[in-house]
């Protein structure tokens, strides 16, 4: 059995040596700095907290230090090298871009690195380098991901919900690592953008030829296409149908010229899908060039309908019920819109 | 002296008694100082309102970002029950001292972390347990019955501890 003076002295043995306390002052006002140009990049409107002696922590005013919250490795111009190996400006995800925020280096002998998270409005991209080939694994205050062997700046963790600088992000491998952080650009991708929700001009080698967002509520919409030989669609439905087994399910019912062409469940929650293009639908579209679409033909049957490529068609999308007939109700917010693509 | 000069005479002067308890709860150098520099900073921004001791206000932050990365599932640690045996011969002697060192700081790792809370604040800080109650956000009952726990989990013999401690 064990006594209090055993523990107090336990615990006073384990006390660490400060080794970082000249140098603690300069990495506490970089953080601070951090917070101050992330609450000013999100539009936060500060009260301005002018203090006697300069601006050096001020809340408000012009921004001076680029730099976030740097802790436990050694602060990097940005952007400029980790590790001996230079860092991307930025970096394609998904066909996004994601622009530079932060880096900072493992002590050496470390194989962990440790950094505030920016408090980023947009999903950030964590991606890293280590000293000696091997296997790295993120992990923040939320997420954890899978070890991955990756050549330097190569791999990829994506952080899509809303982190602040009480959430961390670190790396460990099995030799020193270094960390860089990216932030998704504010200028969208080309391509068709509204409200925030982009179809982008290229995915995965198909080029969009048209696309329309409609208006929150707006629960009909229509765009018009000259039918390619093989036509992908994209398409994008949010509502606040809430799930209390009460309301029908919202879904989306797509037309060709009057023709069905498809039906889609819609979304049911605040988020939103910002890049509908990431999921392209081939529906209509079987061996022949064009598109193949369809209605009851009045017998129990059905009755089909070829389209060939070149034909200019109307594709029309309405907020309906499974069953295809106009949503009941007004009580839900909707937002719709459709892409059409080319390609194979 | 302006408000800046304060501050960095007091990261200068108490910070390395707060990152000593930051270590004493993550148990991690790298951890600790991160720890460490997230609670300065969050000062930082209310020191011009802070009434009082900041040392006080500066550990609350420090435990209670602690707490809430506690909340967020830090993955590197993992409370466990399970302890290692206990030493048949009672207290521990001169000789096996390292050993019982070594058996109690692994032990303390194992704890819950607001169990291990409680140990530093009113162990190593030396702090009541009201003032360990106001920094933790919760009752002194509370405190009490987490550092009982923590104690049995020590294997600290209650009949050693003083009459303060078992009050």
């Amino acid at each position: 059995m064990n006594t209090l003076d055993d523990l107090r002295r336990t615990l006073a043995d384990h006390s660490p040596a400060d080794d970082d306390l000249a140098a603690r002052p300069a990495a506490v006002a970089r953080r601070v700095s951090g917070v101050r140009r992330r609450r000013a990049a999100a539009g936060a409107l500060l009260a301005a907290t002018v203090i006697a002696g300069g601006g050096w922590y001020a809340v408000a005013g012009p921004q001076h230090d680029d730099h976030p919250a740097i802790t436990n490795g050694a602060d990097t111009d940005a952007p400029a090298t980790l590790l001996g190996h230079d860092v991307p400006e930025t970096i394609t995800f998904g066909g996004y871009t994601y622009e530079y925020v932060s880096g900072v280096e493992g002590r050496v002998g470390s194989t962990l690195v440790s950094t505030a998270a920016p408090a980023a409005e947009r999903p950030l991209l964590v991606t890293w380098v280590t000293e000696r080939t091997g296997t790295a694994e993120v992990q923040t205050s939320k997420t954890a991901f899978a070890p991955e062997a990756a050549a330097p700046f190569e791999g990829r963790a994506l952080l899509d919900a809303a982190y602040s600088t009480d959430d961390f992000i670190r790396v460990r491998a099995h030799s020193r690592p270094a960390i860089a952080i990216y932030e998704l650009s504010a200028t969208p991708p080309p391509g068709y953008t509204k409200d925030g929700i982009t179809f982008r001009q290229q995915v995965d080698g198909r080029t969009l030829l048209t696309a329309g967002l409609g208006d929150i509520d707006q629960r009909e919409l229509s765009v018009t296409v000259t039918l390619p030989e093989e036509p992908w669609f994209a398409f994008y439905c949010a509502s606040t149908v809430p799930f209390d087994g009460r309301q029908p399910s919202p879904w989306l019912t797509a037309e060709v010229d009057g023709w069905f062409l498809m039906g889609s469940s819609c979304g049911r929650s605040d988020e939103r899908n910002t890049d509908p293009g990431g999921i392209l639908n081939k529906e209509g579209v079987d061996d022949a060039p064009g598109l193949t679409v369809s209605r009851p033909d009045g017998r129990g049957g059905v009755e089909k309908r070829h389209l060939e490529p070149g034909e200019e068609v109307t594709l029309v999308i309405r907020f309906t019920d499974k069953d295809g007939k106009d949503y009941p109700g007004d009580g839900a917010s909707v937002q719709l819109g459709v892409g059409v693509y080319a390609g194979r | 002296m302006d408000v800046r000069a304060d501050f960095d005479a007091f990261v200068g002067a108490r910070s390395s008694a707060l990152l000593r308890t930051a270590y004493l709860l993550t148990r991690d150098h790298a951890l600790a100082e991160d720890l460490l520099q997230t609670a300065l900073a969050k000062a930082w921004f209310a020191w011009r309102r802070i009434d009082g001791e900041p040392e006080a206000y500066v550990r609350k932050i420090l435990v209670n970002t602690y707490a809430t990365w506690w909340r967020r599932r830090w993955n590197s640690e993992r409370a466990t029950d399970e302890l290692p045996e206990p030493s048949p011969d009672g207290r521990p002697t001169a000789h096996d001292r390292s050993d019982t060192s070594h058996d109690l700081w692994s032990a303390l790792g194992r704890l819950p972390r607001k169990q291990r809370a409680v140990v530093v604040l009113r162990y190593v800080e030396d702090l009541s347990e009201a003032e360990t109650a106001r920094v933790l956000g919760c009752s002194v009952g509370n405190v009490k019955s987490q550092a009982s726990r923590a104690l049995a989990k020590l294997r600290i013999d209650p009949a050693l501890t003083t009459e303060e401690d078992r009050s």
